[in-house]
């Protein structure tokens, strides 16, 4: 409460300022819309928004600010197009298999570690052997849980006595197998994945030096030591292996609070945020007009339902529930269009996504919803779960105005802090709708299904494993190991289709990424995962700046 | 006065064992699982979050996992984050900072809140009494984030004067957010000082003061603000105490790295010897300050004696 109103006050505050610098006059100096070229090398520095990243190393790194900063640091294996979100090899020569389960990944030749070690495929598989060591508490770890081996080093009980995955091998210098526990089509996408970075020689030896001044194979190199809370500095690599970036260094600028990081934009000292504060979401078009940019993301909201908890154990229930919704009213009036209403799990920026598989389930209906839950014996009251530091109140509490008017009940509020949210959930307590997000970690359709609603998904929350998940992971499973695109697409449509007629969460929006960058800079692109490509910036003025 | 100091030293060892304790079961107390939420949304692989159990004893009871740390503590240890990272490296990285933003708070309301409740106090109801006395209660009655945030709006981005944020414009990117800071605690400073003379001035030795023939200024500089500065100097002890435990709106707002935001983000992650350090550093500094501000009292007031 305290936070939404303090949010409200500074919105008001943000607002007038805006109205009174937005008066002050125009200064004319427009320099175009993104082109989606790499743009021309201007050399110079710029200024982006981070959050304190939680860690700098492939191993560990799976937020945002963090993944940003490797971005520049790091080549992927694949890197995927800004608009299409098409794969390309980009650091590997070519990844093959036969089978879809064994697979070779051959790296490109000359390419240097900053250090000026050569990069080998030794590397990676020290790298992903080191993260899926359990000994090493890694957060990325379950990445490689499909890579045969990994079980040995994620015992159920006591510590691993290998420390290797029998599913790596090293075929020469530039090349190495994989071996996977079942076929996977998708696999070549999901090394393009943070977590596939490979790590220099003798990194297991220090991995909290690493962590501070992270040594990589990308366009720029650490310029000094991370400053906790403060910035990451990089600069250019000299001997980078690729198309030479724009900008000659970056400063990875360290943010508490967006709203600063804003202030700070629009006063000129920062050129690039990737993250526009809500409250000054309806303002930022005329602030800044040509140089605002949104760009659908990844993420996927979802209500998630208790079923292993009565009464909803019981469809109906549940599509009356995602029938009282009104997504639109919401993602217009709460988030001011930067949210689109989700009627499928498979997000729109991935390939095989389609544009209402749920159909009337996921229409606002609230005479049907009604008719379903007074039929079903739908309890008077509601609980609603979600946790508390996510600016979640503000959609909870218009979700719970919907409820009450279309199906006549009452409604409660459980909010919690993260930890205790995840932790319930884990442990199947929750009573009620909550609140669930999801992410991609590479754009394919499987990213979505997968992980959240398998039977081994890995998070198991719905209690769906126990209510009829077998159809929708057969699917699945079959989809991943079917070679042709299109084929696989064409079984995981059949998986959502499925998913989505047993409703353990219902869809209710996609995420856009709101950007927004300052005079100095130009050729911003964000990409899918809504990273800024940071290569591509064109720093005007050139290195003057 | 020797006996004194002494004592008011050993209160501090008793003191330290019970915020250590008092501290870390609180935070053993908070709900969820801590190792859960480092992975965010995303899964953890059972083995890892065993492995993390292990390593930071959170299977332990809270008697046990007290007494590991304080065995560790004994060594030097204060022990480390989930991210891996020491937490005495934290402190030694956070506090510098903070000590910093406090001090100029803290010299910024001292001098400024003496000086206008100096001229308000001997000038009772003069324009400078009304100005003094309507500009602080605005100044406290505006909550800290909305002065903040308009100062940082007019003063920084606006006008320019000052950097909108961050610390890397030195001395000169601390004098907005310590303002900011301080203005709470001036007007309070102004506004005690002002009752305090006014109470002194009509005192009996004033009047002989002014009797015998000495100057006004030789009468209030040297027998009515000595002690009527006794009030203000116990507030003034207390401020710093809380000046050093960081100040998580402003630190946030103005993107001062400080302890205070650290210690926020280290209760949140439930990380216990990050907060136990964080907070008895902040409770010896606290005692400490007091402890500072009782001897002082016998040098401001002579008729004060310490036992």
């Amino acid at each position: 409460m305290r936070r939404t109103k303090r949010l409200s006050l500074m919105c008001l505050l943000l607002v007038l300022a805006l109205v009174a610098a937005a008066c002050g006059g125009d200064d004319g100096g427009d320099t175009g819309g993104d082109t989606g070229d790499t743009g021309e090398v201007t050399g110079g520095e710029f200024s982006i928004q981070i959050c304190e990243p939680q860690f700098l190393q492939p191993g560990n790194t799976q937020e945002t600010c963090g993944s940003q900063v490797l971005q520049g640091i790091f080549d992927p294996l694949v890197e995927f197009d800004p608009d299409t979100a098409e794969p390309s090899n980009d650091v590997a020569e070519s990844i093959e298999s036969e089978d879809l389960q064994t697979w070779t990944i051959t790296i490109k030749e000359g390419i240097t570690w900053h250090n000026g070690d050569p990069l080998t495929a030794q590397n990676y598989v020290d790298s992903w052997n080191w993260t899926a060591d359990s000994t090493n508490k890694a957060l990325n770890s379950y990445f490689f849980a499909n890579i045969e081996g990994y079980d040995d080093l994620n015992p159920e009980k006591g510590k691993p006595t290998v420390h290797e995955m029998s599913g790596l091998k090293v075929i020469d210098d530039t090349s190495f197998e994989v071996t996977l526990t079942e076929p996977f089509s998708q696999f070549p996408l999901t090394v393009g994945y943070g977590a596939f970075y490979p790590v220099p020689e003798g990194y297991a030896d220090d991995p909290d030096a690493f962590n501070e001044a992270p040594v990589g194979i990308g366009p720029y190199m650490m310029d000094g030591k991370w400053k906790h809370d403060q910035f990451v500095k990089v600069v250019k690599y000299p001997d980078y292996w690729g198309d030479e970036p724009n900008a000659d260094a970056i400063e990875f600028r360290i943010y508490a609070d967006v709203n600063t990081a804003y202030t700070d934009l629009l006063a000129g000292n920062l050129d690039i945020t990737d993250t526009i504060p809500t409250e000054s979401l309806a303002a930022a078009p005329q602030e800044l007009g040509e140089r605002f940019i949104q760009v659908p993301s990844s993420y996927f909201g979802y209500i998630g339902f208790p079923m292993y908890q009565e009464p909803w154990d019981k469809l109906e229930l549940r599509q009356a529930v995602s029938m009282a919704l009104d997504r639109e009213a919401i993602t217009t009036a709460i988030y001011q269009g930067t949210y689109q209403p989700a009627k499928s799990i498979i997000a729109p920026v991935v390939p095989g996504f389609r544009e209402d598989p749920c159909g009337e389930f996921c229409e606002h209906n609230p005479e049907e919803a009604k008719r379903l839950w007074d039929e079903n014996g739908g309890p008077d009251e509601i609980i609603l779960w979600f946790n508390n530091d996510g600016g979640h109140e503000e959609w909870m509490e218009a979700f719970s105005n919907q409820l009450r008017e279309a199906l006549g009940v009452t409604t409660k509020f459980e909010s919690l802090a993260f930890e205790e949210y995840l932790t319930l959930q884990d442990e199947h307590k929750l009573t009620g709708p909550y609140r669930g997000a999801w992410v991609f970690d590479y754009p394919s359709p499987q990213n979505y299904l997968e992980p959240i609603f398998s039977c081994d998904g890995s998070s198991q929350e719905f209690g769906y494993e126990d209510h009829g998940c077998e159809e929708a992971s057969d699917l699945i499973e079959e989809a991943n190991a079917t070679e042709d695109l299109d084929a696989a697409i064409e079984l995981y449509h059949q998986a959502e289709d499925a998913i989505l007629a047993d409703l353990p969460g219902t869809p209710t929006w996609f995420g856009v990424t709101n950007a927004g960058y300052g005079e100095n800079v130009d050729n911003v692109i964000v990409d899918v995962f809504s990273f800024v490509r940071l290569e591509d910036v064109q720093v005007l003025g050139g290195g003057d700046a | 006065m020797g006996r004194f100091f002494i004592r008011r030293t050993l209160e501090i060892i008793p003191v330290f064992f019970g915020a250590t304790f008092l501290i870390f079961a609180m935070v053993f107390a908070l709900p969820g699982d801590p190792i859960r939420a480092l992975a965010g949304e995303k899964p953890l692989s059972p083995a890892v979050q065993r492995q993390f159990r292990e390593e930071y004893n959170l299977d332990d009871p809270l008697p046990v996992q007290y007494g590991k740390y304080i065995a560790g503590f004994a060594q030097g240890d204060f022990g480390q984050t989930f991210r891996g990272e020491q937490v005495v490296d934290i402190m030694k990285e956070k506090f510098p900072i903070t000590a910093r933003l406090a001090l100029f708070a803290f010299l910024f309301e001292a001098t400024l809140g003496i000086i206008a409740g100096l001229l308000a106090g001997l000038r009772r109801g003069s324009f400078v009494d009304n100005l003094v006395l309507v500009s602080t209660i605005t100044v406290v009655s505006v909550p800290i984030f909305v002065l903040g945030f308009l100062a940082q709006l007019i003063l920084g981005a606006e006008l320019g004067w000052f950097p909108v944020a961050g610390i890397q414009d030195g001395t000169m990117s601390y004098l907005l957010p310590a303002m900011v800071l301080g203005s709470l605690s001036l007007c309070y400073v102004a506004r005690l000082l002002r009752t305090s003379l006014g109470e002194n001035l009509r005192a009996d030795y004033v009047r002989t003061a002014t009797a015998k023939g000495l100057s006004r200024m030789r009468v209030v500089g040297r027998h009515t603000l000595r002690n009527s500065l006794i009030p203000v100097i116990t507030f003034l002890a207390v401020d710093l105490g809380y000046l050093m435990g960081g100040a998580i709106v402003t630190e946030s707002i103005f993107n001062v790295p400080g302890i205070g935001r650290e210690v926020f983000l280290a209760i949140r992650g439930q990380e216990g010897p990050l907060v136990v350090g964080i907070v008895t550093a902040g409770v010896l500094i606290f005692m400490f300050a007091n402890l500072v501000v009782d001897l002082l009292y016998a040098v401001l007031d002579p008729r004060i004696r310490y036992e």
